[in-house]
Formats: C-alpha cells, structure tokens, sequence
C-alpha cells in the first residue's frame, strides 16, 4: 500500500498520511463492501483515489499560489508549495532522477497514471489493474502503452531543453 | 543547476529502469497506533462534546422562548390598535350626521328655562 502511494505522490510523510486515511475509510466502510471484487482491489481502489484526490489538491495549492503572487496577493516564495519529493526505495545517488521520473508520471493523464503506477511501480498483473480501475485487459493494455510512450516523450523533451 | 545531457533518449531510457531498481520501503512500525489515533478522533468529533451539546440546546431554548414572546408581543400590540382604527373610520367617512340630532334632544335644558 505505501509502495503505492508512493508511486503516485512520491514523498514519504505524504505516502503515510495518505495510507493512514486509507485505512480508516477501510475501517469505516467496511459494512458498505459488497464482496464483488476482492478486498485488495476494493483498498487498491481507495487509495488510487485517495492519491489522486491529493495530486489534483497539490495542483490547485499551486495555481492558487501562482494566481495570488501574480495579483500581489502575498509573497511568492512563502506561497510556493515545497517540492521536497524524496523516495526511500532509490538509491541517493538516484534521488535526483527519481524525483524527475514521478514529477513526469504525475503529468501523465489521471488514467494512465494509475494504470501505469499500480502495473509497473507496484508491480500488480494487468488483470489485476483492470478490475482496480475497473475496465478490461486490452484498456489497460492500451493506457499503458500510451502512457510509456509519453512518459518516454515527456523525458526526452525534459532533458532535451537541460541541455 | 544545468545539466548536459549528451543524448535525451538515453537519459530517458535511463529514468525509466530506475522503476527496474525501486524497492520496496519498509512501513511504518506506528502505524496501527496512528490509524487508531485517527479512529478515535473522528469518533470523538462525531459523537460532539457533551457541552458543546449543553450549550447549544440552552442556545436553542432561549431563541425559542424569545420568538414566542416576540410572538405574543406582536399579538397583542395588533388586538389594542384595532378598536381604535374602527373608531376613526367610523367617526370620519361613514356616520351620518344626522344621528347627532337625536343626541340634542337628550339635553336637559330645563335650567335654561328657569
């Protein structure tokens, strides 16, 4: 589960938190769960959920911080949100590249992103990410092809305009 | 800080088997304690603080005993003005002046004779 939500937001105290809220909607909602998939695709479930909730809420502190410096609203530096993304399953010397590997996932569309995230982070069978992201082994088959080839896209370009 | 990259692709190629190496971190040890911690505040704010609950029912029973007077008062400010308006009309636009004559003949004016 942490793997996981590494894997979408990338920063180990924010994994907790998310894994830790996780696990109190799984604890409260246990009555609602109707037994039609099984208990992990039903968590897998939440906590994509609860990720990507988190990166469209990270994404919205950024433009409103964007928005508030552009109209003087406060400081700019004391709106910006800290990036302080650190990943404990890579090496330190990795550390930098990492951080531009999950920055890059993020940007991925939400689909791809989970379908990418649980298949080649969490390292889950495509069935297994189908019945998640409820949909069907060719659909995720197809998310995740297009997902590499633009992750692939998104790094070229990144470290094309490095240079 | 810039970098210099020679060839893009194989930088790329490079950030993507680093999903190849990832580990798995460990979890948390204090984690059961904090998900309990969690349950046990969400269950305290849903249950609500019993004076925070004293509170808000005295807060409840006195606006409701303010509106039924508030009520009461407006009654009976309406009840006394009434007759007073009827008079007025009736005295104003629809009395006939002719019902004071028999008013004059009720005057005793036997002093005036004597």
């Amino acid at each position: 589960m942490l793997n996981t939500c590494l894997g979408f937001v990338s920063n180990l105290q924010d994994a907790e938190d998310i894994c830790q809220e996780v696990f109190v909607d799984v604890f409260r909602s246990m009555d609602t769960f109707e037994e039609a998939s099984s208990l992990s695709t039903w968590i897998y479930r939440i906590a994509t959920n609860k990720c990507l909730s988190f990166i469209r809420y990270r994404k919205r502190q950024k433009r409103a911080a964007f928005f508030k410096s552009l109209i003087g609203l406060d400081q700019a530096e004391s709106l910006q949100v800290p990036d302080d993304s650190f990943h404990p399953g890579l090496s330190l010397e990795n550390q930098e590249r990492g951080k531009i590997l999950f920055e890059k996932i993020r940007e991925l569309p939400e689909k791809q992103q989970t379908a990418f995230v649980l298949n080649r982070v969490e390292g889950l069978e495509i069935t297994e990410v189908a019945s998640i992201m409820n949909s069907n082994r060719n659909a995720v088959d197809a998310l995740l092809n297009r997902a590499s080839r633009n992750l692939r896209k998104k790094l070229e370009a990144y470290y094309t305009n490095e240079e | 800080m810039k970098h210099t990259h020679t060839n893009p692709e194989k930088e790329a190629r490079k950030s993507l088997d680093l999903l190849n190496q990832l580990k798995r971190p460990d979890g948390n040890p204090y984690m059961f304690s904090r998900v309990n911690a969690a349950l046990e505040l969400r269950e305290k704010a849903a249950s609500g603080n019993p004076a925070q609950i004293w509170i808000f029912g005295l807060a409840s029973l006195l606006f409701l005993i303010n509106a039924f007077a508030w009520l009461q008062n407006m009654e009976t400010s309406r009840t006394e003005s009434l007759p007073a308006e009827i008079l007025a009309e009736d005295y104003i636009h629809y009395q006939p002046m002719g019902i004071y004559e028999d008013d004059l003949t009720l005057v005793n004016y036997s002093n005036d004779t004597e």
